[in-house]
C-alpha cells in the first residue's frame, strides 16, 4: 500500500507497515501533512499544524527501527488532537478567542505523552466548538468544521476536527473528549469510530475542562482495532487527574477477536427510537439482527438523566468561565455565551436534584447490568444536518437542532458508562452516515469493542468511503 | 425505599418573565452583568434550564440518598 492507502487502512495497518520497515515513519509524516494541505481549506479542520514536531518525531521513529530498537505499538502513525490537549508550544485555545491569547503549554497532555511514547507522531490540533459546549462542529472564531462526506454539512461536535479528520484520511487516529456526547456524536455524524471510556480510565490530565463531573478523553479512529490499540497505549494511572482510577491495565486489544458469542445483547427501545431518523434506526435493527439481540429495554429514567446531564453541564460550565463571564462576555462565541451565562445562575436546589437524580440512573442501570453485558443504541436521531441548521424535525416535531444532537449519548456519559460509536452505513437519501453506540458495564470497555468488532466482521460496521469532490 | 414527598412539588415557572426574574435577580449575586445584546438568549436558556430541572425535582428522593459527587461508575 502506499502511504495515502496507509492513512485511509488505518493506525494498526500504518504501525504494522513502519514496524516492517515497508514504509519510513516520514514518509507517512509527509503523507498526512499532503492530505491536510490538499483538504483543510476546504474542510477546515486543523487549526495548527506541527510540522517541525512531526517531521522531528517520525525521524525518531526511523532512527530507533534502522538502530534496531522497539519503536513502539503505534510506531510511525500520524495522529491530531482537539485543540483543548495541551501541546508544548501552543496556546491550548480550546475553541476559544479568549484562551489563544494564553501562554503557550510548556508540557504535552498527558495521553500525547502517552502516545508519542508509543511512537506515533503528532501532526498538530483540530478545530472545536467553543469550550466544548457544543454539539454541531460550528465555531464562531475558527469557522465551522466541514464533514468530509459533504462539506455543506455539519460534523457535530464538539469533538469537530477529530471525526473530520479521521474520515477525511488525513491522520488515522485523533483524540477527543466528551462531556455529552462530544466524540460519539462527530464519530456518527462523520462515520468513523469513537471510544469515549468510563468515567476515570483515561487522564484528562493537561486538557483544558469544560465539566469536571463529565469529562471524558478518548479516541477516535478508522476500525475498532486501531481504537484499541491506542486506548491500550494511553491506559494507566495518572495521580495529577484526581478522579483517574489506579486500576491494573486492561489491555483489549488481545481479546478483541473473542466477538460477540454468549454476551447478551439488548436494544434500547423507548426513548432511544422516539424521534429517530429511519435510516439510523434501521442501522439499529440490522446491527441487532446480527448480534442476535432479541431484548429490548425501555430504560425509563433516560430522559432524566439527560435532564441532569443538562443542568450538571450548565451549572459547573458557568462556574467554570465566570471570571471570563464577568470580564469579557462579549468575546465569547454567540452559540455558547448565553447558556453559560445562564449556567451560572442556576439554583443550587437543581444542580443537587441533578446529581441526585443521576445516581438514580446510575443504580437503575448497574442492575440492568447484572443481566445484560451490552446495550446497543442510536448515537444521534439524523444523519448530519446542512451546517447553520437551527431546528430538527423529529418525527414531525420541531425541536432546537443544537441540544437534541446529543439526545441519546447524554444518558450514558451522564453516568459514566463506556461507549463504543459504530459507523453503520449510509442513510439513502442523503448517502451521509449512521451510526450506534454500543453500551456496557463500567470498566467494561473491552465488551463495546468486541462488539464492535464483530459488527466490522460481520461486514456492517465500516467507515464509509468519501465522495469524489469537485 | 424512597418516602413519599411530603408536599407535592409545585409546577416550576418557566415563563419569559419568570426566567427573567430570576436573571435579574441572581446575577449580581454571582458578579455578572448580563449584557443588553445577551437578555434575551440568557432568558431563553433559563427557561430550558427549568424544564430540565421540573423532571429532575419531580423525581422522588429519600434523604439517605447520596449524590453523585461520590459516584463509582
Amino acid at each position: 500500500m502506499t502511504p495515502a492507502e496507509l492513512l485511509r487502512a488505518g493506525a494498526a495497518a500504518t504501525a504494522a507497515a513502519v514496524r516492517a520497515r515497508h514504509v519510513t515513519a516520514l514518509a507517512m509524516t509527509e503523507a498526512a501533512m499532503d492530505a491536510i494541505r490538499r483538504d483543510n481549506e476546504r474542510l477546515n479542520v486543523f487549526t495548527d499544524v506541527t510540522v517541525p514536531r512531526a517531521l522531528a518525531a517520525a525521524s525518531a521513529v526511523d532512527g530507533r527501527l534502522h538502530a534496531g530498537l522497539d519503536p513502539g505499538p503505534l510506531a510511525g502513525v500520524p495522529y491530531a488532537v482537539k485543540n483543548l490537549f495541551d501541546v508544548t508550544g501552543l496556546a491550548t485555545r480550546a475553541g476559544s478567542k479568549i484562551n489563544r491569547a494564553n501562554k503557550p503549554a510548556g508540557t504535552d497532555a498527558v495521553l500525547v505523552q502517552r502516545l508519542d511514547q508509543a511512537g506515533a507522531v503528532l501532526l498538530g490540533a483540530l478545530n472545536m466548538g467553543e469550550y466544548a459546549y457544543d454539539f454541531t462542529g460550528e465555531n464562531f472564531h475558527d469557522g465551522a468544521c466541514r464533514n468530509p462526506h459533504d462539506s455543506t454539512r455539519m460534523t457535530g461536535g464538539s469533538s469537530s476536527g477529530s471525526g473530520a479528520a479521521v474520515a477525511a484520511g488525513m491522520v488515522p487516529l485523533a483524540l477527543g473528549s466528551d462531556t455529552n456526547g462530544s466524540i460519539r456524536v462527530p464519530a456518527a455524524l462523520c462515520g468513523v469510530f469513537g471510544l469515549k471510556p468510563t468515567y476515570g480510565r483515561l487522564p484528562r490530565t493537561g486538557t483544558f475542562p469544560f465539566v469536571h463531573a463529565l469529562d471524558h478523553v478518548g479516541p477516535l479512529a478508522r476500525c475498532t482495532a486501531d481504537l484499541a490499540l491506542a486506548y491500550d497505549a494511553m491506559s494507566g494511572f495518572d495521580a495529577a487527574d484526581a478522579v483517574c482510577a489506579d486500576r491494573v491495565a486492561e489491555p483489549t486489544l488481545p481479546v478483541l477477536g473473542r466477538g460477540a458469542t454468549g454476551l447478551s445483547i439488548a436494544v434500547a427501545g423507548g426513548y432511544f427510537r422516539e424521534g429517530a431518523a429511519p435510516s439510523v434506526l434501521a442501522a439499529l435493527d440490522r446491527a441487532a439482527a446480527a448480534l442476535g439481540a432479541s431484548t429490548t429495554l425501555d430504560l425509563p429514567l433516560a430522559p432524566l438523566a439527560r435532564a441532569a446531564a443538562f443542568l450538571i453541564t450548565a451549572s459547573e460550565g458557568g462556574a467554570l468561565h465566570l471570571e471570563r463571564l464577568r470580564a469579557r462576555p462579549m468575546e465569547f462565541d454567540p452559540a455558547t455565551r448565553d447558556r453559560f451565562l445562564a449556567g451560572a445562575l442556576l439554583p443550587a436546589a437543581w444542580v443537587n436534584a441533578a446529581q441526585k437524580a443521576r445516581r438514580r440512573f446510575h443504580d437503575a442501570m448497574a442492575a440492568v447490568f447484572r443481566r445484560t453485558d451490552v446495550i446497543l443504541a442510536p448515537t444521534v436521531p439524523v444523519p448530519a444536518p446542512p451546517i447553520g441548521a437551527e431546528w430538527l424535525d423529529l418525527n414531525g416535531e420541531r425541536v432546537k437542532l443544537r441540544p437534541s444532537l446529543g439526545l441519546y449519548t447524554q444518558p450514558f456519559s451522564a453516568i459514566g458508562l463506556p461507549v463504543v460509536a459504530v459507523p453503520l452505513g449510509t442513510d439513502d437519501a442523503t448517502g451521509l452516515p449512521v451510526g450506534i453506540q454500543v453500551i456496557a458495564a463500567p470498566w467494561r470497555e473491552d465488551l463495546c469493542l468486541r462488539v464492535g468488532a464483530s459488527l466490522e466482521a460481520a461486514g456492517l460496521a465500516a467507515c464509509p468511503p468519501l465522495k469524489a469532490h469537485p | 425505599m424512597h418516602a413519599p414527598p411530603a408536599l407535592p412539588m409545585p409546577q416550576l415557572p418557566t415563563t419569559h418573565e419568570a426566567a427573567e426574574a430570576l436573571m435579574d435577580a441572581a446575577a449580581p449575586f454571582v458578579g455578572l452583568t448580563i449584557p443588553a445584546a445577551c437578555r434575551e438568549g440568557v432568558i431563553a436558556s433559563l427557561q430550558a434550564a427549568a424544564g430540565m430541572a421540573a423532571l429532575v425535582l419531580a423525581e422522588p428522593t429519600d434523604p439517605t440518598d447520596e449524590p453523585a459527587p461520590v459516584f463509582r461508575p
